[in-house]
């Protein structure tokens, strides 16, 4: 009797359970051993910190220099900040401005999820600069805190605004220029906002508003980004 | 193992870019043919996931295009491809892995196993931007292998390739091929030629032919440029 009559005989004698099939079946498709966590906390290690650092920088420049208590610094350093956010924005589109969306979007976990967590994590961390900036202005310089922050975070979040949507749209790598004009014209804002707020033509409470207005739209277009990350255009 | 295709359309405004597709395969290496814009690289992209349908449904044993465990055995070369400026060979790949959902230990082993076999182990600590075009794809290739994939879709992997590398490329494609679905879209007939166990050939979103290379015929060129190319009658390919 050769070895393959013995394992036919076994097998007849001991038919494998439905059950047992079914888990067979099953364990073929078992998912390696990597989870969602573990590709968050991975994701975050390829989130480029050097995004946040010109932030951090220019916060603690301005800082030393608004001991000198001079509120027009205010200014200066919103008129700044639309720079840092080109840098963040990009860093949020990297995988359109790098052509890696396409390996990613096919890759066992969703490319919606990685875009989301970059933007999560660069949005957070933006905002969170953007307040401790406005609170040590503010403790130097002369102005209420609610008012400090909308000059700083008004420029920064049109400008978020305006790149999300263009990256969005816009589907090459040379959207960073059409960011990059878009840049020089938040930076103005802070101009603008100061000649209205000094003509009494922005009340705080309007400039708030529109804070609030420009908020609301930069988040949609952040949702709006991260839905849109599941399908590809067709070029 | 099967991938069935049942009536897949995708549309862009006035283009019917895949038109009501039907397909299954199983565990081969089928070779997909057709000019530009013929509608392959649609097809591909939907089977991959990365573009939705707008009718008819892809499913491999059952799964959706969508579910984790298919995109679990997936593995996937497009014909363009880009790479994050500041990743050597080794870290492009380690990060890939880590979507894969391979674990650090095994990633590290199966990048250097990789970057052996396609022989990108001299360069695996250089920046990808110092890799020529023939490396570059060299390397797209062992991303789309690294989770040992059982759908393994390549477009137009053999471009930039020196012929001995292509003759390399197709001994790994023809050795995947006994245990996974491949599914390698070219131009270049002779890639397909020698390993193909079927041969797909779209035109207009549809398939104008589906069967194996006998049924082809004698020269495989000869068929394509019939099927695809207007030409005249006693026209002959060199």
């Amino acid at each position: 009797m050769t070895d393959k009559d013995v394992i036919k005989k076994l097998k007849d004698a001991y038919p494998i359970s439905a059950s047992e099939k079914e888990t067979a079946f099953i364990k073929k498709y078992e998912l390696r051993s990597r989870n969602l966590p573990d590709i968050l906390i991975n994701e975050l290690r390829y989130v480029s910190i050097k995004s946040l650092l010109p932030f951090a920088a220019l916060t603690v420049f301005f800082y030393e220099i608004a001991k000198l208590g001079d509120w027009q610094l205010t200014w200066y350093y919103a008129s700044l900040l639309p720079i840092v956010a080109l840098i963040m924005t990009t860093g949020v589109g990297r995988s359109e401005h790098y052509g890696m969306s396409e390996l990613e979007a096919a890759s066992r976990f969703s490319s919606r999820l990685i875009r989301l967590m970059r933007l999560l994590y660069l949005g957070t961390g933006s905002l969170a600069l953007i307040g401790v900036a406005s609170f040590v202005i503010r403790r130097v310089a002369d102005g209420g805190g609610t008012m400090v922050f909308a000059i700083v975070a008004l420029p920064y979040l049109t400008n978020m605004w305006g790149c999300l949507m263009l990256i969005r749209r816009w589907h090459s790598k040379d959207n960073i220029y059409g960011c990059a004009a878009v840049t020089v014209f938040t930076c103005l804002i802070p101009s603008a906002m100061k000649g209205m707020l000094a003509g009494r033509l922005l009340p705080p409470a309007h400039a708030l508003l529109l804070l609030l207005l420009i908020f609301m739209l930069a988040v949609r277009e952040g949702v709006l980004f991260v839905r849109e990350s599941e399908e590809l255009s067709w070029s | 193992m099967e991938l069935v295709l049942d009536r897949v359309s995708k549309q862009y405004q006035n283009k019917i870019a895949v038109d009501r597709v039907s397909l299954r395969l199983k565990p081969q290496v089928i070779g997909l043919l057709g000019a530009n814009g013929a509608g392959k690289t649609t097809l591909m992209r939907m089977i991959c996931g990365v573009l939705q349908p707008n009718s008819g449904t892809i499913r491999l044993d059952g799964l959706e295009a969508s579910d984790e465990r298919y995109r679990d055995m997936l593995g996937y070369l497009p014909q363009n491809f880009g790479y994050y400026p500041s990743f050597t060979g080794k870290e492009f790949l380690m990060y890939m892995a880590a979507l894969k959902g391979l674990d650090k230990k095994n990633a590290n082993r199966k990048c250097g196993e990789l970057l052996k076999l396609v022989n990108l182990e001299h360069a695996a600590n250089k920046k990808i931007r110092t890799y020529s075009g023939g490396m570059k794809q060299r390397l797209g290739i062992a991303q789309a292998i690294l989770n040992d994939p059982k759908l393994l879709i390549l477009d137009e992997p053999t471009a930039g390739l020196d012929p001995k590398e292509r003759v390399r490329f197709r001994n790994l494609i023809a050795e995947l091929g006994k245990d996974a679905i491949v599914i390698l879209s070219t131009h270049i007939v002779s890639d397909v030629e020698h390993i193909a166990d079927r041969i797909l050939m779209m035109k207009d979103g549809q398939f104008i032919f589906d069967g194996s290379l006998d049924e082809a015929g004698e020269d495989l060129e000869e068929f394509y440029l019939e099927n695809f190319a207007e030409r005249e009658p006693d026209e002959k390919t060199i």
